[in-house]
């Protein structure tokens, strides 16, 4: 399969989850790669990776091209998926702003969704086989939590009485951070059918205020997520 | 042949613990990150003797108490060892020569459930029928020793009353202990216990006073528990109330996270993974939980047919209440309030089946 893996606006971690691949990389033919290679090659991709945040005219420009060139179309990580932690300056009220952070899915179509930040590498291994054997990549669509649970954690929004984005949150990362007693940060963004009305009223019930579940919420990883929008308009 | 009943001191248990660690690797309540989980135990002193948990719906607390089995079932259930929550099934390697060799590990432990209440040994009837044909579950099942305790206390958030799952425990058990005053009943359920009990040294034939003692302790425990609905005709109220308003008002407080259905003793669901690597030389295939909670759990070629909350929280109910009394013959709720303590939103299963069958 031909290749190409592009950069907009971010931090450039989930490149390194595709390096983590190892060598059955070598086995792919890699056109456009500007993190390992310096020769690279305007083609038509079989996989295009984006990754990162539209914030200007040019990344706009950058993101439709690769769209006509590109068959399958993968938006990498929190910042391709929903503008990521860049995203976090349109919860501050006060203006000025430099720039916007939009996810690639509101100027083009994106064909698939990789969530967290970073990525898994076994989530693009699993892109890439499941691709190149015509069949359709398999990632869970459902809250942490079931996750977390498979790994023997008790619930600790119920046993640490803190404050877990788990919940709402995309499972896939393995529940890393409920397993060391640390609340989700929902690096995965939003679960599909996230319920936000039962989430608020749970945060409430345990003691906080509507605006500071708002903030935790907007200050996450893919505070900017489609599904996210409608609290910035209270 | 009615069962035999003895009478041993706390020394005696000592005794019986250390025989049951020679041979077993014992599965017991231990407290564990601030609650008391089922876990592989080495003595005596890991149990969780002299705790117990204050639950409520969506709370959980652990105090001190002066009774040996004072706290009630632990947080996690038997599912944890019988049918884990992600357990590698098997792996396919493809060799040079094209040749495929299949690997499917067996587990190398001997379980001995130390300490199971009522609740969780129903729990387990209704497991051994749900996976009567599983090798790996049957396997570890059929290797398995049963001690069962009676429960001294109810917790607010126990109901075995309700579904008829206890709270006295009649069979199911290779032994049963129940607490008294400074002596433990042992009353032998197979032949494998009795062959164990006759190993214990100290032990005594209780009186008739103390055997009746056990009876008296077992009807006050009845009175501690709530009779917050009745499964009288249950399976028709329900069915008969599918298009409740009811169920829409639960997506109001419903996250859908699937806690409820991974605590649960008798939910069985699950799914099978497959990883391959990009080289095509090694497949692995993983067996986890699933949820019925989860959002395309009920995807058939692409079309869902429990597509909104309220579908999928409808169907919870009526497996626990009514499918599972087709297919088991008996309800597969089992009243161990799991559901209610670890439900982040605090939603008791209780008062929403009142709520239903009431309207």
């Amino acid at each position: 399969m031909i290749l190409g893996v592009f950069k907009l606006t971010s931090c450039g971690g989930c490149q390194y989850s595709i390096l983590d691949l190892g060598k059955s990389l070598l086995e792919q033919k890699i056109f456009y790669f500007t993190e390992i290679s310096s020769s690279n090659l305007w083609h038509t991709f079989d996989v295009a990776f984006v990754e990162g945040s539209v914030t200007n005219d040019d990344e706009k420009e950058l993101l439709l091209k690769i769209r006509q060139k590109a068959k399958f179309l993968v938006a990498l990580g929190a910042c391709a998926v929903s503008g990521g932690i860049q995203a976090i300056q349109r919860s501050k009220k006060d203006k000025g702003l430099i720039f916007y952070s939009y996810p690639l899915s509101d100027f083009v179509s994106v064909d698939l969704e990789l969530r967290g930040c970073p990525v898994k590498s076994e989530h693009i291994e699993e892109t890439l086989f499941s691709l190149s054997v015509g069949s359709v990549p398999y990632f869970p669509d459902y809250p942490l939590c079931i996750e977390c649970k498979r790994k023997g954690n008790p619930c600790l929004m119920i046993t640490h009485k803190i404050l877990c984005l788990g919940v709402i949150t995309q499972g896939g990362c393995g529940a890393l951070c409920p397993s060391l007693n640390r609340g989700c940060y929902g690096c995965f963004g939003p679960v599909k059918g996230a319920n936000l009305k039962a989430f608020f009223r749970c945060a409430l019930r345990m003691g906080l205020t509507e605006e500071k579940i708002r903030e935790i919420i907007m200050n996450s990883f893919n505070g900017y997520h489609q599904i996210f929008r409608e609290l910035y308009d209270k | 042949m009615p069962a035999k009943k003895y009478k041993i001191t706390p020394k005696g248990l000592e005794n019986l613990f250390d025989l049951l660690s020679r041979n077993y690797n014992i599965v017991g309540p231990s407290v564990e990150k601030r609650l008391i989980k089922f876990k592989q135990v080495k003595s005596l002193d890991d149990i969780a003797f002299g705790f117990k948990s204050i639950e409520g719906a969506g709370f959980y607390n652990l105090e001190r108490d002066n009774w040996w089995f004072s706290y009630n079932r632990p947080a996690n259930t038997l599912k944890d060892f019988l049918h884990p929550g992600e357990r590698f099934l098997t792996e396919i390697i493809k060799e040079d020569n094209e040749e495929k060799t299949f690997q499917v590990p067996r587990s190398p432990w001997q379980y001995c459930f130390f300490d199971i209440r009522s609740c969780d040994l129903q729990a387990l009837f209704i497991m051994d029928k749900v996976f009567k044909k599983e090798p790996f579950y049957l396997d570890l099942r059929n290797r398995s020793l049963i001690i069962a305790v009676n429960c001294n206390h109810a917790m607010e958030n126990c109901f075995c009353t309700i579904t008829k799952t206890g709270p006295e425990i009649r069979k199911g058990f290779d032994l049963l202990l129940t607490e008294g005053e400074d002596y433990f009943l042992l009353e032998v359920g197979s032949k494998k216990g009795q062959i164990l009990l006759d190993q214990v040294s100290d032990k005594r034939v209780p009186s008739r006073g103390e055997l009746e003692d056990k009876n008296r302790r077992l009807r006050m425990l009845k009175g501690e528990m709530a009779d917050k609905f009745n499964m009288e005709n249950i399976a028709e109220k329900l069915l008969s109330r599918l298009n409740l308003t009811y169920w829409k008002e639960i997506e109001e407080r419903c996250l859908s996270c699937g806690n409820c259905t991974s605590v649960c003793p008798t939910c069985f669901c699950y799914d099978i993974l497959e990883k391959s690597s990009l080289s095509f030389a090694k497949t692995q295939r993983t067996i986890v939980w699933d949820s019925c909670f989860s959002p395309d759990f009920a995807t058939i070629n692409r079309f869902n047919i429990r597509g909104s909350l309220s579908s999928r929280y409808r169907h919870w109910i009526l497996h626990k209440f009514v499918y599972s009394t087709l297919h088991f013959k008996r309800c597969s709720c089992v009243g161990c309030g799991r559901c209610i303590t670890f439900c982040p939103a605090g939603i008791d299963i209780r008062e929403e089946v009142l709520k239903v069958v009431s309207s």
